[in-house]
């Protein structure tokens, strides 16, 4: 038997999938959720135990924090746009929502860059800034894996070799969907529980 | 990179490239069980120089051996065998996504030799770290933190790769099962790798969050791990002693032992939903790890101590019911019960450690607790392990073993663990502390560091002796089914199977299809 004939699975073994894609998206955007809790988890933790929480010179810069939960909101939608896109047969539209997104997911890597590096404070000053910027890269983390499905999606599409029923474009938007829901979840968080104290 | 080619003359790729999920499993597993060897090198090595009075490199020896055995042996062994058999199981061609199960397995050796680097790099022993578990951690390093900087990293792999793993082999449960495999009918063992699974998905994201502020905390010189609470909170909700999957293990054997036990008993669990309840259950009770008390840092797996960790540890006695029952009906030999036996000897073990520890009522932060860590979260699920790669060597490794070897391998396995943790809790029962050099001062302690050393002896001779059986060339032809009474479809397949798992994707009508085949039936 050839190499390649032992690789091909018989005509009969062959049938549909049921959306592995999807449902793998969804687990590993659950994984991040949990884990943007457990850093949530270990901020209010020591938040109790501190005796001036956030340290004095701690100065949240608005705007950015605006802008960067903006960008993601953005990024979420154009996924979204070329989820429903690719649902309705429109193809055009999809790839503009994916390109889009991904777009806006580079973007707010670099707006998350920026802000780290203008915050005022860094990772070994205090706790609360290891933790905040321990949150804001995990979320980085995951926009950037967001993009480059979102590319993946892209290229396949383009070329012809994705699945019919655009699953992968499908299977990025909703990635991005819990992308955005860990920017709220975790730095989001931390920052509305910096402000109430 | 060149083909090889097999005993039977066909052509097959290079472990480098292979998506093959057959030989990338079964090179996770033997990845595994060669790094319980290092884990237990690491261990041999306090152990004989604590027999002679001094330890050197107490600590970074210890983190080595921690680091293998919390993170890079039991899951991944586990998984590993799962992504062999389940797809069997289950009636596909593949894993959901092949690629990453080859992914899974070299980011796996990428976080071992980081481990190892780690301990190579680190030039002096760590300070003091007794509060801390087994880790290096920022706030108790000085000096040189290169050496924990990589072996954080290691295990910041090692943990990805598991979680990868797990994902994999959940979305293919749920999404490539045979036509009319519902979920209530799925074998034993892929029912637990499924809520094992997803248990998994939920509980490692948190380790994986806690090794990155260690990390940075360390890389970057912070200061997260000098507040107050947080060493409560790393021994208790990061590290393995407090995490879900100190349990985890435990629903993977449930898991491979339902099954090895209704292949012996040629029948399906009399109490067949009773056993999937309870395999589920120990599954979500892990998660009561987290919930213990702040007195239970070092008591949750003590069961006595902490009542709400005797929640998993009755579900578990529940399903060992559910494998009884089976037996009144008669079974015939198996080699793989030996080891299963002996699994649930150390649980018994585990239960009177446990009794014993809340009656004599044990300092917090001795040996004695690492002997209840080191029963219910590596002894156990390793010994029951063995046992499942004994059941399923014709399709592992295309042999079937003696029972010979699974005598010799399951008991040297549970006799090996049996004395190391007897050393420990007897370290503990004298008071002498968990992590540190100065526990092996007195005499009567070195008599026993060298029953544990003994006890790490007779796991390697195990491990090697397993090894050997499996990797010894096959002399014989075997069936689909060599043991002749195999209930799901792993057993229609060729033993060791083509490339493509099946010819035809069977349809199921039951929890045993191969019964429903040879009473003349479609399966």
């Amino acid at each position: 038997m050839t190499a390649v004939a032992a690789i091909a699975a018989p005509a009969s073994a062959a049938r549909p999938s049921r959306s592995s894609l999807t449902l793998a998206s969804y687990i590993a955007g659950a994984a991040l959720v949990v884990a943007s809790a457990a850093v949530l988890a270990a901020f209010v933790a020591i938040r109790a135990q501190a005796d001036s929480w956030p340290p004095d010179e701690i100065n949240f810069d608005e705007y950015l924090s605006a802008m960067l939960s903006a960008t993601m909101f953005l990024a979420v939608c154009f996924a979204g746009w070329a989820s429903w896109a690719s649902r309705t047969g429109n193809e055009r539209q999809a790839l503009a929502g994916l390109s889009l997104a991904a777009g806006m997911g580079l973007a707010f890597a670099n707006l998350a860059w920026y802000t780290g590096s203008h915050a005022g404070f860094g990772a070994s000053e205090h706790a609360f800034g290891l933790l905040l910027v321990a949150s804001i890269a995990i979320v980085t983390v995951a926009a950037l894996t967001a993009v480059l499905f979102a590319v993946t999606a892209l290229i396949r599409t383009l070329g012809r070799t994705a699945l019919p029923d655009h699953e992968l474009i499908r299977a990025s938007a909703r990635y991005w969907f819990i992308a955005g829901a860990a920017w709220f979840v975790s730095p989001v968080a931390l920052y509305g529980l910096t402000s109430v104290k | 990179m060149s083909d090889v080619r097999t005993d039977s003359g066909a052509r097959t790729e290079s472990i480098f490239v292979t998506a093959d999920h057959k030989r990338l499993g079964r090179a996770q597993a033997i990845l595994a069980l060669v790094l319980l060897a290092v884990a237990g090198a690491g261990s041999l090595a306090v152990m004989a120089q604590a027999a002679g009075g001094e330890v050197q490199k107490f600590e970074s020896l210890w983190s080595l051996h921690d680091a293998f055995a919390g993170v890079f042996v039991v899951l991944p062994l586990w998984l590993g065998l799962a992504a062999v058999v389940v797809p069997l199981q289950i009636g596909t061609t593949r894993l959901a996504f092949p690629l990453l199960q080859s992914l899974t397995l070299w980011t796996l050796i990428g976080g071992a030799v980081l481990v190892l680097a780690g301990y190579a790099m680190t030039p002096a022993p760590f300070a003091d770290r007794s509060v801390f578990s087994s880790i290096p951690v920022p706030a108790v390093l000085e000096g040189d933190t290169r050496g924990a900087d990589l072996m954080t990293m290691g295990m910041l792999l090692g943990a990805l790769a598991t979680l990868a793993a797990a994902l994999n082999l959940v979305t293919t449960i749920a999404t490539r099962r045979a036509p009319g495999l519902t979920l209530g009918r799925l074998p034993y063992f892929s029912w637990s790798v499924l809520v094992g699974g997803v248990a998994v998905l939920l509980a490692t994201p948190v380790f994986v969050a806690g090794l990155l502020v260690v990390w940075m905390d360390q890389h970057f010189g912070g200061s997260v791990f000098e507040t107050e609470g947080m060493e409560f909170l790393w021994t208790h909700a990061v590290w393995l002693g407090g995490r879900p999957e100190a349990f985890l293990g435990l629903v993977f054997a449930l898991g491979a032992g339902s099954d090895i036990v209704a292949t012996a008993t040629r029948r399906g669990l009399v109490a067949d939903k009773p056993a999937r309840a309870g395999i589920a259950a120990v599954a979500t009770l892990s998660f009561v790890a987290w919930a213990g008390g702040p007195d239970a840092v070092d008591s949750v797996l003590a069961p006595f101590v902490d009542p709400v960790s005797l929640l998993p540890a009755l579900a578990a006695g529940a399903v060992v019911l559910t494998w009884l029952l089976n037996f009144r009906h008669g079974a015939r030999t198996h080699a793989a019960l030996i080891p299963i036996v002996a699994a649930l000897s150390l649980g018994v073990v585990a239960a009177l450690n446990a009794a014993l520890r809340a009656a004599s009522e044990v300092e917090v932060g001795t040996g004695w607790g690492r002997a209840s860590l080191t029963l219910v979260a590596v002894a156990i699920p390793v010994t029951a392990a063995v046992g499942a790669a004994v059941h399923w060597a014709p399709k592992v490794a295309g042999r079937r073993l003696s029972m010979g070897a699974g005598a010799v391998t399951g008991l040297a396995l549970a006799g090996g663990f049996a004395l190391l943790q007897a050393s420990a809790a007897l370290l503990g029962a004298d008071g002498a502390p968990r992590y540190s050099a100065a526990g092996f001062a007195e005499d009567s302690h070195q008599q026993l560091a060298l029953l544990g050393a003994v006890g790490v002896v007779l796991i390697a001779f195990a491990v090697l002796r397993l090894l050997a059986a499996v990797a010894m060339p096959t002399r014989e032809g075997l069936g689909a089914d060599p043991y002749g009474t195999g209930l799901t479809l792993e057993w229609l397949t060729a033993s060791p199977p083509a490339r493509h798992n099946f010819d035809a994707v069977p349809e199921v009508r039951s929890a045993t299809p191969l019964v429903d085949a040879r009473s003349g039936g479609s399966t």
